[in-house]
């Protein structure tokens, strides 16, 4: 076991340091990221009043450069539509905020010491470092790391990073436009005075967070990537619209797409050819062949380097605003004495300051630098997400609420005094059910219904639900908190919405609501981090119908939001009503209706869901598609023998914990205590079914189970009857994909720790590893 | 004389206990840098592997394209595959059993055939384009993975593309 951990460290070391040499920075280091940089201070410069003088400059752009050292690229990439970092790394976003994970990199410089975390990392250039830095009087320090933070936003504005698709430059492999954009540097790039001349202005947004959204979502949005054009996993950009253009006097076929000025531009090159029966056929879309050269990868970085400028400007400003008022808090704060190992270490010449990561020895600046009395001060930087005031919720206390229809009872269900100990502030609460809708009395009558799966209770103060278009973009008040298994009812404008229950926040869902076509909903928790996603950018809502209001519901708790396997309409019989005294076409406030699994016999269970995930090579000129089959996400309940009499087939939504008698538990969601329920299964081998499908992926037939150890044929002769495996989508674990994308001959898979503790210990000793790396890869040779 | 024996054993063992505490603070970058390096060398090495055992194809592209069309007519669609460049070659593969399957295969070596007599050949170093038109008499549209991508009537330039594999010296059809 012992064996197989280090294995599996050394392994993840392997790919680290693999891309430590492959290199799978975004930009050019050299030349590209001080490009953007540098014009990003210009661009702050000409519209903010705190100027940044050139030695400001010149460590921003230190820092942008050095982002790129070690395995921190690993970090740098974020897909925002699924919310992932690369091969299960952490988000450039998650990154960017963590100075735990920063201090924790693995393979790093570190000594001991700093990965223990006694003396802080000189490898941490995160946000909170940051502030602590500039806090303290260590302007420079800091600069260096908004240089660093500005690198991933800079990167954010890369396609290949946002559309999960790395390319180390083996072979025939890496990224043409990576490769393309490193002509340029800061001598030739000079866009700052032109975009003050044409009048545009800083992107100011509430915290970095967001604006990690919004360029990342730009950019994956509405460019593609090499091995990403017309990919399965993102419904943006279009390829919709083709057009004719003349190029060198020759007529060709490209895809085009239009940016926010409404200006066409080529998304990119359609190869045509003719078949057998003078049929059209399209070979293969590419950004860039000998012959066009680099005209759309050119028309990439116009527009992806002026968003990077725009919004990395007033993340400058809100950086410094923010690294501002957290040194005014500091000031205020009596420094406390340091702990006797500090002492210790300052005897023997290790500080607990930034060593050797700044020479400060020409810091122009008139703060004092700290000594090493006040090191172990821990400034708590303004959070990431920025709280705004909360005009427009509701809090559902005994305050009287404006709500025009007051109502006396307003007793929140969730916050019934539970105990201190067992509130958390982070926790499995997520986005449970959705009248997108509204209700039969109004379609503004929206409600959107949380659930915390914890068995402890989550204080979800200052967390945020936002939509896409940030109607309804709410932050929980203070003192709300969701008792373990409960549910929370968010009703818009007033708690008529479903009238026989009580909301637990009435609040403006803003300027529209939820828009009928469909949004990306994501809950954060108050640091910040995604706590849940459904839906993604453009997609239609998975389920539910503005004609019934029947609501979207979410199948499993426990599984991902942002996938329409896991969702449902409401199938149930109503019973509260709205308004106007209709049905709610919803579960408000309890368990969702019961889904019922269709079950095939027993040639491999749910293979209908591989429809959907047939991999489609690139080059496609098949003459002859086959139809695709979708498969039908089940919501229709047989009819039971006992429901003659009624016309509703559906079952009744009681809101029973036990599974109904013809439900067949499916083994690649199903939770540890449905898994306990059949027959032989118990709490280890329960655990050995949820890591299997962890680490290799959905069980693709009921037969795989036998792969989990301890479970031969004869259990498997008495549980068959009993399982399914569902509609199995089956999608690459992000290694696997990462792999597939490289070709590498290398058989990986995950292979998650067995036991954390132990192995948490033996890697402390030697270094103290992410959490990611802990999980590791195992190679199987 | 025996005392100051003692001492010197006290000193051997306060210079071994500072010996290895600054090993223990400041020897793990040291060591982690020499891992990082040993790791990345092997692991680049063998991502190369597939590009340095990567032998079909031809001296030219011509070449290639030929050993290509005569897989294909051999119906040896796995042959076939492995002239692709090395990234390409398994999408290639169901592809072409995809054209196997529909009984295509004779078809496509025809249409490939045809481009073939009226391409002009664009030398660019480790790339050469094969460029050819393709005439579309009316609007129409074309399937893409499953998606209708329209095509206004035109004489279209388009190019069908070789590289060379660096490691083994033989050309690979990249775009075709």
């Amino acid at each position: 076991m012992r064996h197989k951990r280090i294995k599996n460290l050394i392994v993840g070391g392997a790919l680290i340091g693999a891309f430590f040499i492959t290199n799978v920075s975004a930009y050019n280091q050299e030349f590209t990221h001080p490009a953007l940089t540098d014009e990003i201070v210009d661009f702050y410069n000409l519209n903010f009043s705190q100027k940044l003088n050139s030695q400001d400059k010149k460590s921003l752009i230190k820092g942008s450069i050095d982002e790129d050292q070690g395995m921190r690229p690993m970090n740098h990439f974020y897909d925002p539509v699924h919310n992932i970092g690369m091969a299960g790394f952490s988000t450039s976003k998650q990154w960017a905020m963590s100075s735990a994970t920063q201090s924790n990199l693995a393979v790093s410089n570190n000594s001991i010491a700093e990965s223990a975390g006694l003396i802080k990392s000189a490898d941490d250039f995160s946000y909170e470092r940051a502030m602590n830095d500039y806090a303290k009087g260590d302007r420079q320090r800091a600069m260096v790391a908004f240089g660093h933070l500005l690198h991933l936003l800079e990167d954010a504005g890369v396609p290949d990073h946002t559309r999960n698709d790395p390319h180390p430059p083996v072979g025939t492999f890496g990224s043409p436009y990576e490769h393309e954009m490193a002509k340029w540097n800061p001598d030739d790039f000079n866009i700052a005075p032109e975009l003050r001349n044409g009048g545009l202005k800083p992107v100011i947004l509430k915290n970095l967070g967001e604006y990690f959204d919004k360029l990342a979502g730009y950019s994956n949005g509405n460019f593609f990537s090499k091995d990403t054009i017309s990919n399965e996993n993102y419904v943006k950009p279009s390829t919709q619209f083709s057009k004719k253009l003349d190029f060198n006097g020759n007529e060709r076929l490209f895809l085009v797409g239009k940016d926010k000025d409404g200006q066409e531009f080529k998304l990119a090159f359609i190869k045509t050819s003719l078949s057998n029966n003078n049929k059209i056929k399209i070979d293969a879309l590419t950004l860039k062949n000998e012959e066009i050269g680099s005209v759309i990868l050119d028309g990439y970085w116009e527009r992806l380097s002026r968003e990077i400028v725009l919004n990395g400007a007033g993340a400058l400003n809100l950086l410094i605003t923010e690294a501002e008022k957290t040194k005014t808090e500091y000031a205020k704060k009596q420094p406390e004495k340091p702990n006797w190992f500090s002492r210790i270490l300052g005897l023997i010449g290790i500080s607990g300051g930034s060593e050797g990561a700044v020479d400060n020895s020409d810091n122009d600046d008139t703060m004092v630098t700290p000594s090493l009395e006040v090191t172990n001060t821990q400034v708590s930087p303004t959070p990431l997400m920025t709280k705004t005031p909360v005009t427009s919720v509701t809090t559902p206390t005994p305050v009287v609420s404006p709500s025009p229809t007051p109502k006396p009872s307003l007793s929140p269900t969730p916050s019934t005094t539970p105990k201190l100990s067992t509130v958390k502030t982070s926790g499995r609460v997520v986005i449970n059910e959705i009248a997108w809708a509204g209700t039969s009395a109004s379609a503004t009558d929206e409600w959107i219904e949380l659930y915390n799966a914890e068995s402890w209770s989550v204080d979800i103060s200052s967390w945020q639900l936002v939509s896409s278009d940030e109607s309804p973009d709410i932050i929980f008040p203070e003192g709300i908190i969701m008792l373990a298994n409960s549910y929370f009812m968010i009703e818009r404008t007033d708690d008529a919405t479903v009238n026989d229950i009580t909301a637990d926040l009435v609040t403006s869902f803003g300027q529209g609501g939820l828009n009928n076509t469909g949004e990306m909903v994501r809950l954060f928790d108050s640091a910040g981090t995604v706590v849940d996603v459904v839906g993604g950018f453009g997609e239609a809502w998975y389920f539910g119908d503005s004609t019934s209001k029947n609501s979207m519901e979410r199948v499993d708790a426990s599984r991902v939001g942002n996938t329409v396997s896991n969702w449902k309409s409401f199938s149930g019989i109503s019973v509260n009503k709205d308004a106007s005294g209709n049905n709610i076409n919803g579960t408000p406030k309890t368990k969702n209706s019961t889904t019922m699994v269709l079950v095939s016999t027993s040639s491999g269970g749910g293979g209908g869901g591989a429809s959907s995930s047939t991999p489609t090579p690139s080059p496609t000129p098949t003459p002859s598609p086959s139809p695709l089959v979708t498969p039908t996400p089940t919501p229709t309940p047989s009819v039971s023998p006992d429901s003659t009499s009624s016309p509703q087939a559906s079952p009744t939504p009681t809101p029973s914990p036990t599974l109904e008698p013809t439900e067949k538990i499916n083994i690649n969601t199903g939770s540890k205590d449905q898994l306990m329920t059949l027959w032989g299964i118990g709490d280890a081998k329960s655990d050995g079914i949820i890591e299997h499908r962890t680490t290799n992926g959905s069980f693709k037939k009921i037969e795989d189970i036998m792969d989990v150890s301890g479970i031969g044929q004869a259990t498997f002769d008495k549980i068959k009857e009993d399982i399914t495996v569902g509609d199995v989508v089956f999608r690459p674990s992000a290694v696997t994909n990462l792999f597939a994308t490289l070709n590498s001959p290398l058989n990986i898979t995950w292979s998650a720790p067995e036991d954390e503790d132990t192995l948490s210990a033996s890697l402390s000793i030697l270094h103290k590893i992410s959490p990611m790396t802990t999980l590791g890869i195992l190679q199987q040779k | 004389m025996t005392n100051l024996k003692s001492w010197y054993g006290v000193l051997f063992l306060v210079l071994l206990a500072g010996g290895i505490i600054w090993t223990v603070l400041n020897g793990m970058p040291y060591f982690n840098r020499l891992r990082a390096n040993w790791e990345a060398q092997r692991l680049q090495s063998e991502w190369e592997k597939p590009y340095r055992e990567d032998k079909y194809g031809g001296k030219t592209p011509e070449e290639t394209y030929d050993m290509f069309l005569d897989a294909l007519r051999k119906e040896d669609i796995v042959l076939a595959s492995k002239y692709f460049v090395v990234s390409k070659q398994d999408d290639w593969l169901k592809t072409l059993e995809e054209y196997e399957k529909n009984n295509l295969l004779a078809n496509f070596v025809e249409e490939l055939e045809s481009t073939k007599k009226t391409w002009i050949k664009k030398d660019h170093g480790d790339t050469v384009d094969f460029q050819y038109k393709t005439l579309v008499q009316i609007d129409t549209t074309a399937d893409f993975e499953g998606k209708k991508i329209n095509v206004p009537a035109g004489n279209y330039t388009n190019e069908t593309e070789f590289e060379i594999n660096t490691y083994t010296k033989v050309w690979k059809i990249s775009i075709l």
